[in-house]
């Protein structure tokens, strides 16, 4: 990553949300079809892999036992969908740096280093875990030892909340690591991980801020139950690669449509 | 968070896209297909967010939407808002009243095979039952 700002106080700027969806729509222009195939098959594949966790997943008399076995499943199957995802990330990063385009990219984590993701998703999973694991212990502890339906309820919706804020920081947060890895497959998990943490400083009610203007268009995409997805996930995925590149000062720098830029470069010597 | 670079600054050849997406038109045909199966309830109500969405998409590298984005955007609006209405009449007007013993008795009949032609002509007064 060539245009990496060299300070970190560089990073804490973005441009308007609506200049990046402007430059998502620009760029998806004549690129819809290849977008609209591949969200279709990687709904698909996530559904399967869903359908196949939800065969797995199983209820004991043993809460804990429960949790603890379908914790597992959740992290053997979500280690797929995760691989699936950051593939889906790789193709509308090559999608906006008008590199070649094909559905292949979204296999493109299984070739190279899946390790590496699969590290990075174990990593901020246990960190998810950790951080929502007292509000679930307090729930559960709550439901076993009341009986009053109202409290239990309250309680539950409080304890989701707390869990859902919590997520929301930390997802923030590490929202870069997987571009950031994409571009420089020698980083390692934590170097990445760290670097996005660094560079979302600043940068995350930006971010939260342009993932929540498409609430629009999502509420119309649930109205439509899911069809309006396969154009509109394309559109809010291509604008989170933007923010990437935004933020690593590559944006300006990008090339003009019909202008093929080559292959990507590799920098492995960036995180040294 | 201040956006340091103004529009001016921008490299303006990255917002410069040749190619023209179809999303007007098909915002337009979406408007069209949920006007005309309005009275179908449903179809209106799936086929009108789709093309506002399109319609929304179809402006690409230009700040507003075309204008057959924005004629389908209206009538999409119109149908879904029409439809809506129909729905919610329909539930809370039509349906409370329907007397449901009388329903009962005509299913009856025409599993038994006895449902004669004049029951057929009263089915309408029988079923409905208007608020006094």
């Amino acid at each position: 990553m060539k245009n990496m700002p060299a300070n970190q106080a560089d990073w804490s700027y973005m441009k308007k949300s609506s200049s990046l969806k402007m430059l998502a729509r620009t760029r998806l222009t004549g690129n819809y079809g290849t977008s609209v195939s591949l969200t279709l098959l990687t709904g698909g594949i996530l559904l399967l892999i869903n359908y196949l966790e939800n065969i797995f997943t199983r209820s004991y008399e043993n809460l804990f036992a429960a949790y603890i076995f379908n914790t597992a499943v959740s992290v053997l199957f979500g280690a797929f969908s995760y691989l699936i995802t950051c593939g889906y990330t790789y193709f509308f990063l090559n999608l906006c740096r008008n590199k070649e385009l094909n559905i292949s990219n979204l296999f493109y984590p299984f070739r190279k280093h899946p390790d590496t993701f699969i590290i990075t998703f174990l990593i901020t999973f246990a960190i998810n875990w950790v951080i929502t694991l007292p509000f679930d212990f307090f729930r559960i502890y709550y439901i076993l030892h009341t009986e009053n339906f109202l409290s239990i309820s309250i309680i539950t919706l409080i304890c989701q909340l707390a869990d859902y804020l919590a997520t929301l920081f930390i997802t923030l947060g590490f929202a870069l690591a997987v571009p950031i890895i994409l571009d420089n497959p020698f980083a390692s998990s934590m170097e990445a991980l760290k670097s996005s943490w660094r560079m979302m400083k600043g940068n995350r009610w930006q971010v939260f801020y342009v993932t929540l203007s498409f609430i629009g268009l999502v509420i119309l995409c649930v109205m439509t139950l899911g069809i309006g997805l396969l154009w509109v996930t394309p559109y809010m995925e291509t604008t989170s690669s933007l923010i990437y590149l935004d933020i690593i000062g590559e944006l300006d720098n990008l090339n003009p449509i019909k202008e093929s830029s080559g292959t990507q470069e590799m920098n492995p010597e960036f995180y040294s | 968070m201040s956006d340091q670079f103004s529009q001016n600054h921008y490299n303006q050849n990255l917002y410069r896209n040749p190619k023209q997406n179809g999303f007007a038109s098909a915002a337009l045909l979406m408007g069209i297909i949920a006007f005309f199966t309005m009275l179908f309830v449903i179809p209106p109500l799936i086929v009108a967010p789709l093309g506002i969405i399109f319609a929304v998409l179809s402006r690409g590298s230009e700040k507003k939407i075309p204008a057959p984005g924005k004629a389908g955007i209206g009538v999409c609006v119109a149908a879904f808002t029409i439809s809506l209405s129909i729905t919610v009449y329909t539930l809370t007007q039509v349906i409370p009243n329907i007397n449901m013993d009388v329903l009962s008795e005509y299913q009856e009949k025409i599993s038994e095979g006895t449902v004669t032609e004049e029951d057929i002509r009263n089915l309408y007064e029988d079923l409905y039952t208007p608020d006094d």
